[in-house]
This record gives C-alpha cells, sequence and structure tokens, in this order.
C-alpha cells in the first residue's frame, strides 16, 4: 500500500499544544452540560474522552470544533483562541461528528474537492491517490454519496479531515459502522498520524479501543471531570490493579463518584 | 462568496438538475409533469386576459400580499429559533474556516434562485396585465429577497434568545401582526375589526399604495407637504398618467431595501452557528421521516388519552382498532387539530362577513356549501391520522382479520370524521352565528336583513349527505397517493426523489378530477331538462366514484406487503 507523505509539524507548532481547554463550561436555559473543564492534548497525542450518555462528551467536542460557544472558559486551537481568532482556529482542527452526513448529491472526489478548496489544500491532488487507497475509497471516487455504505461514509469524513493535514483532530464514536477490517486501518491510519504529530482527542463507547490506542484519558461524568492522565495514573489514583482493564476502571470511578454525591453533607 | 462555497453550490445544483431530469424519464413522473403542465397551461390560456387577474394586481391586493409575506416571514423566522441548514453542511461547513457571513450568504443562494424563478413566473402569468411588465418582475424579485432576509434575521434572533424570552416574544410578535393586519382590514378594506381610537391619523400611510392619494391627503405637517407635492405632479401628469417612474422609483427602494438587510444580516453580532443546530437536525429528522413514509407530528402532547377506556367497545375491535389507534393519536396530536380549527375558522371568516350582503341568495345556495364541501382537500395536510402516520407499519396492517376494504374504510376514518365535524362547525357558525353577527352590529350591513343569514333547508339537506360524500372522495384520493407513493419508497429506495412538488400538483387536478364526472353531470342534466334529479344523480355517481376510489385503495393496500418485500 501507497503511503501518504505527512510532514512533521515544525518544532515551533510542536511546543504549543494542540488543544487546550481552560475552565470551559456550557450552560442551556436551566441546564449546565460542562461544569469547568479544563485539560489538553499535545502533538501527536491521542486522548480518549470517556464517559456515560448525557455526561457532556459531545457538547465539549462540539464547543471545540466551533459549532458550541462556551458559556465560560476559553478554547485554543494550536495557540489561537476559538473565540477570538475562530477562523485559524478552524483551519488547525477537523472534526468528525457521531453520525456522519455527507452531501447525497456529491460523489467522493467532489467532497474531497471541495474541502481542498475550502482550506486551500495546494497539493490535494498528489495526496487524494495515496489516501483514498488507506481508506479503501480508491474505487469509490466517482460513487455518489447516497450510494456509500454507513462504514464507507465514515472513512469519506476521514478522508476529508486527514487531507488537509489538521494540527488536531476531534472525532465523536469514529468507529461507528466499521467492519473488523475497517476498524484495524482507521486505528493504524490515527496511529500513525499521531505518530508524525497529529493530536487526536477521541471519544468512544468502545472502551477496548480507547484502552488500546489512547496515550491518556479523560473521564467526564455529568459534566464534571473525574480523571484526567494515563491509564496507569487512573488505575493507580481509582485503587485498582494494573490489570483492571478501563471498563472496569471507568465503572468504579463513577460507582465512587455517585456514592460521593449521594452521601448526605459532613456535619 | 467564498470560492469553496461557490463550488459546493453549483456541483449541488447541477447534480440536483441532473436528479430532476433523471426523474423525468421514468413514465410515471413524465406523464403526471406533462399532465399538470398542459392543464395548468391551458388554464392559464383560457383565463390569461381575465379581468379578474388584473383584479388581483391592485394596489389594495397587492399590498395585502405584501403585508402577508412580511408578516409569514417575521413568525416563520422567528419560530424556527435559528437558521436551519442542510446536516451536511453543519458536519462540513460548521467546523470550517468560513465567515458567518459567507454562511448566511451560502444559506440564502437557493432563496435568491427561488426568489428569481418566482419573479419569471409572475412575469409570465401576469404579462398582460402588467404595464412595465419587467420592472414588476425586479420589484418582486427584490421584495422576495427582502423577505428572506427577514426570515434569516429573525431566525437569528429567535435562536438567540432564551427560552422565557422567545416565548414572550413570539406573543409580542403575534399580537403585532394580527394588529397590523386588522389595520389593513380597516385602512384598506373599510373591514372594522379595531375600534377607530386604535387607528392613528398617520396609519393609512403605512398602506400606501393600498391607500389611494386623495384619501392620504384627506387625512397634515409632512403629509400636506407630500400632499401638495404629488398633487403638483398629477397636475403635471409626472404621476399617475406615468406610472413607468413609480414603478422604477419602487425597485429602486426595494432594491436598496434588499442591499441593505442583507448588510444588516452580515453584521448581526449573534452567534449563527449553536442556534442553527436545533432547527438543522429538527428538519433533518422529519426529512427522515417522510422518507419513511411516515408523516411528522408536531408534538405529542401528552400520554393520556381520553380513548383509552374506549378500547373496549365493540366498535373498536377487528378493524375498528385501526379507527382507534388513529383516534388516539389525533387526540395526542392537538396542534394538528388545532390548526385545522384555525384554517377552518379563517376560512369561514370571509364567508361570516360576506353572508348578510348576499341578497341574491347565491352564496347560501351554492357558493357557500359548496366552498365547505372542499374544504377537506385544503385539510388534509392538517389531518394525517390514516395511512400516513404507518410509514414502516403499513404492511403488517395486512395482518388484521378484516377485508382489505374494511380495513382501508377504517383508515380513512379519522381525518374523514374530523372534517366533517370541521364542515359542520363552519355551516353553523355561518348559520347560526351570522344573525347574531348582523344584530350585534347593524351599523356594519346597514341593509341587509335576517333573511340574508338563513340557509335554505334544501342546501343543508344537500349539504347532510353531499359533505361525507365529498369528504370521502377526497380522503380517498390522497391515501391513495399515499400508498402509491410507499409502494415506490419500498421498491425503491434509492430512487431519486425529484420530481415530489409535480407529484403533489399531478394528486391536486387528481383530487379536482374524481369530482368531474358529478359536477358535469350536475351541470348538464338541468340543460336537457332534468332539473329535478340533478342533484341525486350527481349525488350518486360520486358516490359510485367513491367506492371505485375505495376498492381501489383496498387493491393497493392488498399489495403493500409484497412491495415492501420487494
Amino acid at each position: 500500500m501507497q503511503t501518504l507523505p505527512i510532514p512533521s509539524p515544525s518544532r515551533g507548532a510542536a511546543a504549543v499544544p494542540a488543544i487546550v481547554v481552560t475552565g470551559f463550561g456550557k450552560d442551556y436555559d436551566d441546564f449546565t452540560a460542562v461544569h469547568g473543564l479544563t485539560f489538553s492534548v499535545d502533538a501527536g497525542e491521542i486522548v480518549g474522552l470517556v464517559g456515560a450518555n448525557g455526561a457532556g462528551k459531545t457538547t465539549t467536542l462540539r464547543a471545540l470544533a466551533g459549532l458550541l460557544r462556551p458559556s465560560r472558559g476559553a478554547v485554543c486551537i494550536a495557540g489561537h483562541d476559538l473565540a477570538k481568532e475562530p477562523l485559524p482556529a478552524k483551519r488547525a482542527l477537523a472534526y468528525l461528528p457521531d453520525t456522519s452526513h455527507p452531501y447525497e448529491l456529491l460523489t467522493v472526489r467532489e467532497h474531497l474537492q471541495f474541502t481542498a478548496l475550502a482550506y486551500g489544500v495546494r497539493d490535494a491532488a498528489a495526496r487524494l491517490g495515496p489516501l483514498l487507497e488507506e481508506l479503501e475509497l480508491s474505487g469509490k471516487t466517482d460513487a455518489i454519496a447516497s450510494t456509500l455504505s454507513r462504514g464507507m461514509t465514515q472513512k469519506l469524513a476521514l478522508a476529508c479531515a486527514f487531507l488537509r493535514q489538521p494540527r488536531a483532530v476531534v472525532l465523536d464514536e469514529p468507529l461507528t459502522g466499521l467492519d473488523p477490517l475497517g476498524i484495524r486501518r482507521i486505528k493504524e491510519s490515527i496511529r500513525r498520524r499521531a505518530a508524525e504529530g497529529t493530536a487526536f482527542l477521541l471519544s468512544s463507547h468502545l472502551l477496548e479501543l480507547v484502552e488500546a490506542i489512547c496515550d491518556r484519558v479523560l473521564i467526564i461524568h455529568r459534566g464534571r471531570l473525574l480523571e484526567y492522565g494515563t491509564l496507569a495514573q487512573i488505575r493507580d489514583r481509582a485503587s485498582v490493579t494494573a490489570e483492571t482493564s478501563l471498563e472496569d476502571t471507568f465503572f468504579a470511578i463513577t460507582e465512587r463518584h455517585a456514592q460521593r454525591a449521594a452521601a448526605p453533607p459532613q456535619p | 462568496m467564498n470560492p469553496a462555497l461557490v463550488f459546493l453550490f453549483v456541483a449541488l445544483l447541477k447534480q440536483r438538475t441532473r436528479r430532476l431530469f433523471q426523474a423525468l424519464r421514468r413514465p410515471a413522473p413524465l406523464l403526471g409533469t406533462l399532465s399538470a403542465a398542459v392543464t395548468l397551461g391551458w388554464i392559464y390560456h383560457l383565463y390569461r386576459r381575465e379581468s379578474a387577474l388584473g383584479e388581483l394586481l391592485q394596489p389594495v391586493a397587492l399590498t395585502g400580499y405584501a403585508l402577508v409575506m412580511l408578516a409569514g416571514s417575521v413568525l416563520k423566522g422567528f419560530l424556527q429559533r435559528g437558521l436551519a441548514f442542510d446536516l451536511p453542511d453543519v458536519e462540513f461547513l460548521f467546523p470550517g474556516p468560513f465567515a458567518q457571513r459567507h454562511l448566511i450568504f451560502y444559506r440564502l443562494a437557493p432563496n435568491y434562485l427561488y426568489a428569481v424563478v418566482a419573479g419569471l413566473v409572475f412575469g409570465v402569468l401576469f404579462n398582460a396585465q402588467l404595464d412595465h411588465p419587467i420592472l414588476a418582475v425586479a420589484s418582486l424579485i427584490a421584495f422576495q429577497i427582502i423577505c428572506f432576509h427577514v426570515a434569516a434575521g429573525m431566525a437569528i434572533f429567535g435562536g438567540s434568545l432564551s427560552e422565557p424570552a422567545f416565548y414572550t416574544t413570539r406573543w409580542l410578535l403575534l399580537g403585532l401582526v394580527a394588529l397590523s393586519i386588522a389595520l389593513y382590514a380597516r385602512t384598506a378594506l373599510l373591514i372594522h375589526l379595531l375600534p377607530g381610537f386604535l387607528s392613528a391619523e398617520a396609519t393609512p400611510w403605512l398602506f400606501y399604495p393600498a391607500v389611494n392619494l386623495s384619501r392620504l391627503g384627506g387625512a397634515s405637517g409632512l403629509r400636506d407637504t407630500i400632499w401638495a407635492w404629488t398633487q403638483s405632479n398629477l397636475e403635471t401628469g409626472a404621476v399617475g398618467a406615468q406610472t413607468g417612474w413609480r414603478v422604477a422609483l419602487c425597485f429602486a427602494a426595494l432594491a436598496v431595501a434588499a442591499l441593505g438587510s442583507f448588510a444588516w444580516l452580515g453584521r448581526l453580532r449573534m452567534d449563527v452557528l449553536e442556534a442553527s443546530l436545533k432547527p438543522s437536525e429538527r428538519i433533518a429528522e422529519s426529512r427522515r421521516q417522510a422518507q419513511q413514509g411516515r408523516y411528522r407530528l408536531a408534538k405529542l402532547e401528552s400520554a393520556w388519552s381520553l380513548l383509552g377506556a374506549a378500547a373496549e367497545w365493540p366498535i373498536f375491535h377487528g378493524a375498528g382498532a385501526v379507527v382507534w389507534k388513529n383516534l388516539t393519536v389525533a387526540w395526542r396530536s392537538r396542534r394538528e387539530l388545532a390548526l385545522a380549527l384555525a384554517f377552518t375558522l379563517l376560512l369561514t371568516l370571509p364567508w361570516f362577513l360576506a353572508l348578510p350582503g348576499d341578497d341574491n341568495g347565491d352564496l347560501r345556495r351554492f357558493v357557500i356549501p359548496l366552498a365547505i364541501g372542499f374544504l377537506p382537500a385544503l385539510l388534509q395536510q392538517s389531518l394525517p391520522f390514516d395511512f400516513r402516520i404507518d410509514g414502516l407499519q403499513l404492511p403488517s396492517l395486512r395482518g388484521l382479520p378484516a377485508r382489505p376494504l374494511t380495513i382501508v374504510m377504517a383508515a380513512i376514518a379519522a381525518p374523514t370524521l374530523f372534517c366533517l365535524a370541521l364542515q359542520l362547525l363552519s355551516l353553523g357558525l355561518l348559520a347560526g352565528g351570522s344573525g347574531l353577527f348582523l344584530s350585534w352590529m347593524p351599523d356594519l350591513f346597514r341593509e341587509a336583513g335576517p333573511e340574508n343569514t338563513r340557509f335554505p333547508v334544501s342546501t343543508l339537506a344537500w349539504a347532510a349527505f353531499g359533505f361525507p360524500v365529498m369528504t370521502v372522495g377526497v380522503t380517498a384520493t390522497w391515501n391513495l397517493h399515499y400508498l402509491v407513493s410507499a409502494a415506490q419508497r419500498a421498491a425503491s429506495p434509492g430512487a431519486p426523489k425529484s420530481g415530489g412538488a409535480f407529484g403533489t400538483l399531478t394528486i391536486v387536478l387528481f383530487t379536482v378530477a374524481v369530482f368531474a364526472p358529478a359536477v358535469w353531470l350536475f351541470e348538464r342534466l338541468p340543460h336537457w331538462g332534468w332539473k329535478p334529479i340533478a342533484a341525486p344523480v350527481a349525488l350518486v355517481t360520486q358516490l359510485a366514484v367513491d367506492y371505485a376510489l375505495l376498492c381501489l385503495l383496498a387493491r393497493r393496500f392488498e399489495r403493500c406487503e409484497s412491495d415492501a418485500r420487494t
């Protein structure tokens, strides 16, 4: 398989964390979805965002992508404050929602052409072939998006994200709808790009996946940050053994938090 | 606009056009479109020089349309609570490096295209009645663009408000729109729905050109100056005799307003993206449900049902269960019912006001009963409590232990009953309420007597038989259309959905066609000397057509399962 040449980020760029979230909070009318979340994702790092349904994962990822405006705190992408410099910040970040909705009437090639135009990708033509091959889309370039399977649609969204070589990629449930081979390919793609310097923040309910590919894990529960660190650090703080899976560790942490929240306040 | 967005817009437009022509390559849509085009073209050819068409372009009417369009844009935009984008736009454009004004412009681009097409259609239709067709078409295009800008601005404004503020503003806006319409009715149509003290001296100026210059002149300061200026121009022939410059001035004003409103939209400081997420998702969900063949009800109001205990009644057993199910859904969809009621009252109001002036009795004998008889055709979209709510569950209804014809009749029972109830309400209001209205407001109809509001017994008897027959005809026709579409969807899920508008147009024409034999007989029999039997024969003919429609519907329904399997 032909491999895609990915330039490493410059030293100066690498020195700035790809994603910095400081005291991020999001309120809706009578409900606070996220309370003061603070974390950062360095270049070349893969961070997993883990939490139950309604924990605030999608709200956080959408705020990172600029779809939601934070009620409190700040989001910086590649050193650009998303509120003050939205355009450079957005250029540096790629966001993939949990369910991809491509333009039903455009072909795979037209989606990539549009991405190249929108983000000013100069050598798009040269990158296209290897990228399509890597994501097994070579035979589908002229296929209308509405004829693609869900897995292929997901791969098309990834191709659009990878084509422009962003500094950071935010993925919401990236492996939904993929077959086992597809899952392996995408995992390899993510690892390879991370090794080249791209930062990844991915949310997933597949805790085995998070355990397998993530350098650090962020556990949120009801909009609050419960844990953030390497798996070893989290296990250590949760007082579980080194062999305990992320799934068991996650349940141990969330259950302890629930018990603490339910306990009557100390006099 | 951003080059990437231009590329996207052009690529999508190209593909949509291609799909439309692809759809027309299939015989059914082609025949439907051709028949609709030929019928409409023929009707246009017959009536293009009718003076009634010219009446539609009178200043009073034009001002009324403009007011309704503007008020509709304000309300539609505000109630949408955010600019609705397609989901791919949310995924590809929102996180992209696009300025807010570029996204707004991209979102409005199809509307601009629509405005141009609608303007051209207007120009073709009313060419014979227009002195300056090019300027008139350009003015209409500019006005539509202003309406789109207003709707977009109100949508963004509505989306930026908190929940309580939104609901308060909604009532304020509704009140403002109602007040504007009532002021227009008082000023331009002389219908005094509002007491005089509410109508300020300057109000007529709001509705120019519905209120002519002489009436404006009758009403001081600035007005006197303008009046004197227009009078002097009238004398020199600059106004009135030469309407060209007035139309040009009107176009110039509208064009400046269109550009100004766009500049205003581009400078809005509100967050378009966040406010757009919810409406975009909501609209995508309704489209998804529509593609599955499920009519989307606004909202289930409550889980409680008045009909809970009624489920035990024998009438609701077997095929009757379908009636019970549809009535339960209807009970929980009170917004749809309220809309149908509001629509009925709105359509009854003009008759209510016109009835006391009906000296020769034509309205009471013929026009009003016929209009109420056709009410179900207008209520179809508001009362989808038939096969339209079944969607993917449609084939499973075939498992019911009843004959297809019985199931079909049960399925259309709920909307038929609601239509009949609304027809009865409309007729009852006109028959009973109009007399009361006349006695309360005798000044409004000085020459009207109580006899002007009484419906002949023969008409009421005709309505008792005619309304059910007409309602069943309309409901059966629309459900037939629905079942045929469901079968097509099941047979080819990836089939292009373009041509839907033509499909709807075809079914509207078909709805008219199912009444053609009865209407024709009703009209021809008196000419052949058989006047006394004209009404009964027409009624029996329509009954036969209804039965044929129901049999066709039952047959179509029987084939649903195999269609779904295909």
